[in-house]
């Protein structure tokens, strides 16, 4: 495939205005990872007790979350309480529903008129005050709530606060062009040796 | 109503059966990918093919750093060209590389010039891709270009017939040659492919490289747009002698409880502060010439094909992916004529605490070549922990065996495919599969189309309704644009939808070192 020179100089603006795109339109941080904060929150005002930030399998079936992947508690959150994928708006308010003293019509009961997602007879207010997970039965779910999972293998910050994630975008554009502006820089000093 | 315990349903298709289909379909698919139409078009492909992963990667099953043969390969056969006739693949040295953008190709040229002179005949032979890491994006790096690279390099651009394809040693000696060759040729052309653009000359026993992946997300929602670094590492290796030690080091952010990044960390933050990361660091001894080399250490997980899309189910649930996966341990890799494979005893992720949350077993792969550009595998996995640190249950053994398949149709469209089945404690058995169709335009442009399949298999533990992907097979479809538009820059764009999730665009600048 031949390209002329003018073809050439296109990609080289096309390239970098993708990477501009790519990079220079910053808004975020990350992707939605806002859901545990959120329910701990939630249930921080609910149950006025303190909770750890939970892991995703709180309301999913592993740790990689993600819509349709939702355990029992989470598919009665959606059903039952209208929280809504990706809307993390919806949290509180369906925490709120969930646990509300009449709840939801047609959610799961137990014998004492509490909501039970697992079906254990224990109430999920109960199990989740305790750490116990409200989609597993029985004690098998005691402390998968809140895990004592850990990472690294190292104590201690490399940030004092996280740095903007926008610096983090120019900072590989500004890798692309001094990369480029060293080579040609090199490119230049090899003629002119010849 | 969903309800826990005593509501497991028995309707719906019988998983195991589902999967008996679906492996009857991969065998169907092995047995069409035995006798590609153009299987012996390119004889050199045979010494392509058996020179495995370690003549461009440092890693003997492929991935991360580059050689320095590897860097060549990846300036010469991977990235467009501009301005010359026959795209990158001319490996013919060319008289331009006069203006200013082309320096690129003149360097290129006379590289292949250099380093490659015979390989002009097979130049425009597309990349079969045997390693089958074409680019690991996520976990990231050079591999994409090594390892299309790789597949693709033409024969002559090997020093001497006498650098065993398979031996290790002779290998990144021989990689050292071309290197050598390429640094300056004659007409004073700067390589372009070296670290940091060929600014810095390392010597022959040092390898360095890195990789930054920014990735911006656009899916459905009152937070449409995302954007974050996905990766922001390097990494190197030492050889003295037959010794070798490599380790990468890298910084990520992520939220608490993400799936990503976490299992490689450092530092111990636990919210989403910055955190030091390494995903690999190990010891190697090359034995039998470099055919056969032993690591110990934190290492990639030797099992199916290396793809770099680390969200892809097969890689990601079978938790083999290299963006965070690794697991330390000993292994043993091969790199034969034909066969090459490695096994890895599993000690456990010894970045992860407790003690309960490490899962101890083996995991392996073997691959033989069955025609010039034919390759098929074997994958197998078993390990087993007190508590499993993804699904959070308790005495869990987790088993993955499959078959994966790599072949080049033509010059330009190739195939990889996988399946493995699933054998989980508290689970039904399960499958995840995949199969994805490369089809090169033109030289440092790819268009791809993957299909896969997963049913993770239903949870006996927590039971529920069948869902699709556990207990139901959940489908998913992507479409990819890469191009790797300019020395050590690529563009990717992906869009995928998969059931029962919004349909995502995936947009991403990696630039590597």
């Amino acid at each position: 495939m031949k390209h002329s020179k003018k073809a050439r100089g296109s990609s080289l603006v096309s390239a970098l205005l993708l990477g501009l795109a790519v990079v220079g339109s910053v808004r975020s941080a990350r992707a939605s990872q806002s859901f545990p904060p959120l329910l701990q929150q939630a249930l921080e005002k609910q149950f006025n007790q303190s909770f750890c930030v939970p892991l995703c399998t709180a309301c999913h079936l592993t740790t990689a979350g993600g819509p349709g992947n939702v355990n029992p508690f989470g598919a009665n959150l959606e059903l039952y309480a209208g929280l809504r994928k990706i809307d993390g708006t919806t949290v509180a308010p369906a925490i709120q529903k969930w646990f509300a003293t009449s709840p939801p019509a047609g959610a799961p009961l137990n014998a004492t008129g509490e909501v039970d997602s697992d079906g254990d007879g224990i109430g999920d207010a109960t199990e989740l005050k305790d750490g116990d997970s409200p989609s597993v039965p029985g004690t098998r779910g005691i402390g998968q709530f809140c895990t004592d999972l850990k990472y690294g293998c190292a104590g201690g910050r490399i940030a004092a606060a996280p740095p903007r994630i926008d610096s983090m975008g120019v900072f590989s554009a500004g890798l692309v062009v001094v990369g480029f502006a060293a080579m040609r820089r090199r490119r230049r000093l090899a003629k002119r040796a010849r | 109503m969903l309800e826990g315990s005593g509501t497991r349903k028995l309707g719906g298709r019988d998983p195991l059966r589902a999967f008996q289909r679906f492996f009857a379909w991969l065998i169907v698919l092995l047995f069409v990918s035995f006798f590609p139409s153009r299987a012996h078009a390119y004889a050199w492909m045979i010494k392509h093919a058996y020179a495995g992963c370690p003549v461009c990667h440092a890693d003997p099953s492929g991935g991360e750093l580059l050689t320095a043969y590897g860097r060549a390969q990846s300036d010469l056969l991977l990235r467009m060209r501009y301005g010359k006739p026959g795209g990158s693949s001319d490996s013919q040295p060319s008289a331009s590389g006069s203006s200013s953008f082309d320096s690129f190709d003149s360097d290129d040229d006379s590289k292949k010039s250099d380093a490659a002179p015979a390989a002009a005949p097979d130049k425009a032979a597309p990349a079969p891709a045997p390693d089958g890491d074409k680019t690991d994006a996520n976990s990231g790096e050079d591999d994409d270009d090594a390892d299309k690279s790789a597949d693709t390099k033409p024969d002559a651009a090997r020093p001497d017939d006498a650098a065993k394809p398979a031996a290790k040693a002779d290998a990144q000696s021989a990689a050292a040659a071309p290197k050598e060759d390429l640094k300056t040729d004659d007409s004073g052309s700067i390589d372009t492919s070296g670290f940091l653009w060929g600014l810095v000359n390392t010597p022959d026993w040092l390898l360095l490289g890195g990789a930054y992946r920014q990735l911006a997300v656009y899916k459905p929602g009152p937070k449409t747009f995302t954007t974050f670094p996905m990766m922001a590492d390097v990494y190197g290796q030492l050889q003295v002698g037959n010794f070798r030690v490599e380790g990468s080091i890298g910084i990520i952010r992520v939220g608490v409880g993400s799936p990503y990044g976490r299992a490689v960390q450092i530092t111990g933050n636990q919210g989403d502060q910055w955190n030091l990361l390494s995903r690999t660091h190990w010891i190697g001894y090359d034995l039998a010439d470099g055919t056969v080399t032993l690591r110990a250490g934190h290492l990639n997980l030797p099992f199916g094909i290396r793809i770099p899309e680390h969200t892809m189910w097969v890689r990601q649930i079978t938790r083999t992916d290299r963006e965070s996966a690794q697991q330390d341990g000993v292994a043993l890799a091969f790199n034969g004529e034909k066969l090459r494979g490695e096994i890895m005893g599993i000690a456990g992720n010894y970045q992860v605490r407790p003690d309960k949350y490490r899962e101890r077993g083996y995991s392996l792969y073997a691959e033989y070549l069955t025609g010039t550009r034919t390759a098929i595998g074997v994958s197998s996995l078993v390990t087993s922990a007190k508590e499993d640190r993804v699904s959070l249950e308790r005495d869990v053994v987790r088993q993955s065996h499959g078959a994966f398949v790599r072949t080049a149709f033509s010059d330009s469209v190739t195939l990889l495919a996988e399946a493995d089945g699933l054998i989980t404690s508290h689970r039904e058995t399960g499958y995840v599969g995949f199969a994805q169709l490369d089809y090169e335009v033109t030289q440092g442009l790819h268009l791809m189309a993957t299909g896969e399949i997963l049913d993770q298999g239903y949870d006996t533990l927590i039971a529920g309704d069948r869902v699709l992907g556990a207990g139901q097979p959940q489908l998913g479809a992507w479409g990819t644009v890469d191009w790797f538009c300019l020395p050590h820059v690529e563009f990717r764009a992906d869009i995928f939808s998969r059931q029962n999730d919004d349909t995502t665009i995936l947009g991403q600048l990696h630039v590597f070192l």
